[in-house]
């Protein structure tokens, strides 16, 4: 009874090893069913002429048993693998960000240097009086309009003074040597205030 | 093969490949042990050695498997299976000459192990033989068998047919060609262990 029921069982084998009864083909085989398999391949490769040179009985196991190793071992693959490639990623990217950061900071302090530096150098004059030309405002203490509304006899009025110097009494070669060169410090002084006003309007 | 013939085998294909995308793997043995030897004699094409084609064929039957639930059928399985052994077995040839030029491999480390993960186990007696005999013995084995036997068998190996046709063919019912066709293979096998010993 026993043998006819294993007979019956292998028969069924035979015929699911030929596509047929499908229905019928069980979940897992035994070593015993998967040797008779094997069997069977091999006499079949040999009549289709098919057959390599050597032939492996445990081909077909071989494969199945690695790939129920893989099955047993993706979510491990997958825990190992993904993290070390995002980590990875994140490296990268930090790496990135840090240079970028660095960069941005170098040229900031390049900038700041650049135009502190240019204020500092034309802030030597520190001169800050009267409001005539409020809307201007002043920049590193010099202000246009400090120059115009100074008290004293240091103030330099420009024609005005002139002017009024040339009509009261002749000057001197020297004087007049001194007076043009004051003129030139003066206009520079000006052009130095219009190019502070600029960049601090700009900077702002 | 005759068309019949081809469509009998595609259409059990077919039916082995759905039964493996809804997760029975049982029915994936079946289509390896139904195309093994071919897709070996496929990778013996790009490499002579048999452990070398083996290890290809094992590695093509392993994606194979883990490609199957993308595949849609467009194509015969066997052909798929094929594209993949053939794309394998180039990859392998890469390898092989990367490691040629690029590694200075000391010789046993290179022997017991190949280039794509498939370990050759050098510690397992594997049941590997010279096929030469084993024909010789499968054939004469056929040669022995009574006729209403060998047709059956011989319809289904060499031609092809399904059992349907067959019972057709010879007009007996589908369980005679079902009962002949195993009777065929026990006594086939009988022959083949006598000689393995």
């Amino acid at each position: 009874m026993q043998i006819n029921k294993s007979a019956d069982k292998l028969e069924t084998l035979s015929a699911n090893f030929d596509g047929e009864a499908l229905d019928k083909l069980a979940s897992k085989l035994t070593s015993h069913e998967q040797h008779h398999l094997e069997n069977w391949s091999a006499i079949g490769a040999v009549l289709r002429n098919e057959l390599p040179n050597k032939t492996d009985f445990d081909f077909a196991s071989k494969v199945m048993n690695a790939i129920k190793k893989d099955e047993q071992l993706p979510s491990q693959d997958d825990q190992a693998f993904v993290p070390q490639k995002t980590s990875g990623l994140h490296f990268i990217s930090l790496k990135k960000l840090g240079i970028i950061l660095t960069e941005t900071v170098v040229a900031a302090s390049v900038c700041m240097i650049t135009i502190f530096g240019y204020q500092t150098w034309n802030a030597q004059d520190n001169v800050s009086l009267g409001n005539a030309v409020g809307t201007m405002g002043t920049v590193s203490g010099v202000n246009l309009a400090s120059y115009q509304n100074r008290a004293g006899g240091n103030a330099i009025s420009l024609d005005q003074n002139v002017q009024s110097a040339t009509s009261s009494h002749q000057l001197s070669a020297q004087e007049q040597r001194e007076l043009a060169q004051k003129r030139e410090q003066e206009a520079e002084r000006i052009s130095n205030y219009l190019k502070g006003y600029v960049l601090n309007t700009a900077s702002n | 093969m005759n068309l019949n013939a081809t469509d009998a085998n595609s259409a059990s294909d077919e039916e082995l490949v759905r039964r493996v995308q809804g997760g029975q793997t049982s029915a994936y043995n079946l289509l390896v042990v139904k195309y093994q030897h071919k897709i070996i004699q496929v990778a013996q094409k790009f490499v002579s050695d048999y452990a070398d084609a083996s290890d290809i064929a094992q590695e093509a039957f392993i994606k194979a498997y883990k490609a199957l639930p993308n595949f849609r059928g467009e194509s015969s399985f066997y052909t798929w299976l094929y594209r993949i052994a053939v794309n394998v077995a180039k990859s392998y040839l890469e390898g092989l000459s990367r490691q040629k030029n690029q590694v200075d491999v000391d010789g046993e480390d290179f022997e017991s192990k190949d280039t794509h993960g498939v370990l050759t186990d050098a510690t397992t007696p594997d049941r590997i033989i010279e096929s030469e005999e084993l024909k010789k013995v499968i054939l004469q084995a056929v040669s022995e068998l009574p006729s209403e036997l060998r047709t059956a068998f011989t319809l289904r190996e060499v031609e092809g047919l399904s059992y349907d046709e067959i019972a057709d063919a010879v007009k007996v019912p589908v369980g005679t060609v079902r009962s002949r066709i195993f009777r065929a293979r026990q006594y086939i096998e009988s022959k083949m262990q006598q000689f393995r010993g």
